[in-house]
Order: C-alpha cells, then structure tokens, then sequence
C-alpha cells in the first residue's frame, strides 16, 4: 500500500542534506514568505534545519530533544521530539520506526505521497515528492487554513559528511532558555 | 542575494512626508518579535495595507498559519488555531486572544515612517528616527532601505511599558499611487 511504499522509500535514505528552498502561499494564492537555508536529515528522528534568509533561525533534533533558535528573539524553545512531532513533518521524514507512523494514513499518486494525521486535526497535512532517483525533490506542508509551505530540494546529497555536532545544538550565552519539554513519567 | 541598498542623496522631510502620505498600498514581507519579561515569541510576518483594509499574516518556521487577522474600520476578523473570531477594535480583540498588544491601527503609519499626529524626531538623514506617542509607545527607527523612489524602514523597535515589538522588514511593495 501507499505507506509501505513511501517508507521503503525513506527507509532506503538512510541521511541526506540538501538545500532548501521555502514559498509560503496563503489560502488565496498569495506568497506571504520565502526563505533559503540548508537541511541535514539523519536516521533516526535526527535533524538539523538551518535557515540562511531572510533570517537565521535553526532547528535542530538529535532524536529526543528539539532545539528551536529564533536570533530574532534571542531565544531557544526546547521540545521533546515525540511532543513535538506536531511541529515538524520532517520528523516522520527521518523515522520510519512503527511508533512515529502510528495515526498517520498515506495516499499516493505516482511519485508524490500526501500523509495525513489520523489522530491530530491540528496537524498539518504533507507531500512528498520522489525524483527519478528516487531522491526527494519536494514536499508541501498544508494547514488546516489551506495555507501551503512548498520546499524544493536543491544538491541532495545523499551520502553528506555529517559533523561531530550537526544534531546536538550548543545554546549561544545570553539566549533565553524556553524549555517546553513536558516531563514524562 | 538582494543585499540592502543604502538610501540615495538627502530630501528636506517634508518632501518625503508628503511623498510617503501618497502611498495608498503596499505588502511587506518580514519579520516579527515579541518580547516580554514573560516570554518571547518570534514569526514571519506578511502585511497588505489597503485603503481601507489591512491584512496581517504571522506563520511559524515551516510555514504554519499562527495568526491572520483582517482589519476594516468597521470590524477585525481574526483566525488563531483555526478558530475564528471577530470584533469592532483590532487591538483589543488581538491582545484578549494572544496576549500581545500590537496597535494594529497605527502600525501601517509607523511601518511605512509616518508619525500620523504623534510626537517625533527626525534624523541625521531628515527622516523620523523616533516616536513618541501620547499613550505610551516609543518606535525607534534602526535603519532604512531605497525601494524604488522612496526611502522605506528596514527595521524598527516599538516599545510600551515592559513590551518591545522588533519589525525586520525584508521585502517592500509599494503600489504606484494612482492620481
């Protein structure tokens, strides 16, 4: 079935990195927002999405804690990543484990896949899209407003030498610290 | 990438006042902080000004609608975790629903380096570097940009009381004024 397919595929991209490039258009077609950076993407859960412009902010999670950089505000959001799969598609992109796809449903059409939260109305839906190699070459986050983030892939690379810090987030002095991690019993 | 170009030769104010007063439509890409003693919030920002409407967009890092209001003079429309709400005063209704106090009725003034009536002081550059308002806002202008024939804010703080709002504008457009 669709999920299959798409997870044999993920699962056969065991890391890449790649440039990005982000268009935000709003639910009556206008491009509100567009942004360049870079992404590295690891197995499994691992990621680190660095934004080059217009601003810097920066994702990064090494599986079990997310770290959110805003410059802007000076400030780090820290999250649990099973918490905080509601903030990112890209983790369900980097863990093709059983738990993470639990209350996700999958369709497909030729090379573009649509998953869908079962459990969680507020979570936006996502594509993804699979280039003849099947490297990725797209995806499309969609909210419940009908608002589309499109990221295109640009040098996927997907044997990329990954840095001894590339998932772990060393927290600049001075930054406020918004730890959002909800203890787990 | 389109690097910032510093403004051209310098214009006696109220040439530009009455230059930038003709504007009647602009969008702004960008972005937004808030900061309080309590906490601190960041999100990209889209804003349309229209005559008689403006339309505020506020999205997370991969795209997510956080906010989007809709402002006539007659009501605002606001959509906060998809759930709509509506009212006759844009600020009151966004400060109940998030807690910020944005003065969305004058921010279209001081985005685009108008003081509408309040206090000001100009700069080295013949143009506002701040404003203080009878109610307790002070914008500080950081630096500006050439968009075409005019000389537009790239960057701004508004501060009120422990509140501070930084505006990072990175993309103008200014519809021609039809005359």
């Amino acid at each position: 079935n669709a999920e299959q397919t798409l997870r044999t595929k993920l699962q056969a991209i065991s890391q890449f990195s790649a440039d990005f490039s982000q268009t935000v258009v709003s639910p009556d077609g206008k491009v509100i927002h567009q942004a360049y950076g870079h992404l590295v993407i690891a197995k499994p859960g691992k990621l680190h999405w660095q934004v080059m412009r217009p601003n810097h902010d920066e994702i990064i999670s090494n599986g079990q804690t997310i770290w959110y950089y805003s410059p802007i505000v000076e400030q780090v959001s820290i999250y649990n990543t099973s918490d905080a799969i509601v903030h990112t598609p890209f983790i369900l992109l980097a863990d093709q484990r059983p738990s993470t796809w639990v209350g996700y449903k999958v369709s497909a059409t030729k090379q573009k896949y649509t998953v869908t939260s079962t459990h969680d109305s507020q979570q936006p839906a996502f594509t993804v899209q699979f280039d003849s190699k099947d490297h990725i070459n797209e995806f499309d986050v969609i909210d419940n407003q009908g608002q589309r983030s499109e990221f295109k892939l640009s040098h996927f690379n997907a044997k990329p030498n990954i840095a001894a810090g590339e998932f772990s987030f060393a927290i600049p002095s001075g930054t406020e610290i918004d730890d959002q991690r909800q203890p787990h019993e | 990438c389109a690097s910032v170009q510093p403004p051209k030769a310098q214009v006696p104010w109220q040439t530009q006042q009455a230059q930038l007063a003709k504007i009647k439509s602009w969008q702004i890409n960008g972005q937004i902080a808030l900061i309080t003693p309590k906490e601190r919030h960041s999100a990209s920002l889209y804003w349309q000004h229209q005559r008689s409407s403006d339309n505020l967009l506020l999205n997370g890092p991969f795209g997510k609608q956080l906010l989007s209001a809709t402002i006539t003079p007659q009501r605002t429309v606001v959509v906060v975790n998809d759930k709509t709400y509506q009212g006759p005063d844009s600020n009151q209704l966004i400060s109940q629903l998030t807690g910020w106090h944005l003065p969305l009725n004058r921010l279209p003034f001081w985005l685009v380096g108008l003081a509408d009536g309040a206090p000001y002081q100009l700069n080295t550059h013949q143009r506002i570097g701040s404003i203080k308002s009878l109610d307790g806002w002070q914008i500080t202008y950081k630096n500006y940009q050439q968009v075409g024939q005019y000389v537009l804010p790239q960057q701004l703080e508004a501060k009120h009381g422990t509140a501070r709002i930084k505006i990072i504008i990175d993309q103008w457009h200014v519809d021609p004024p039809h005359e």
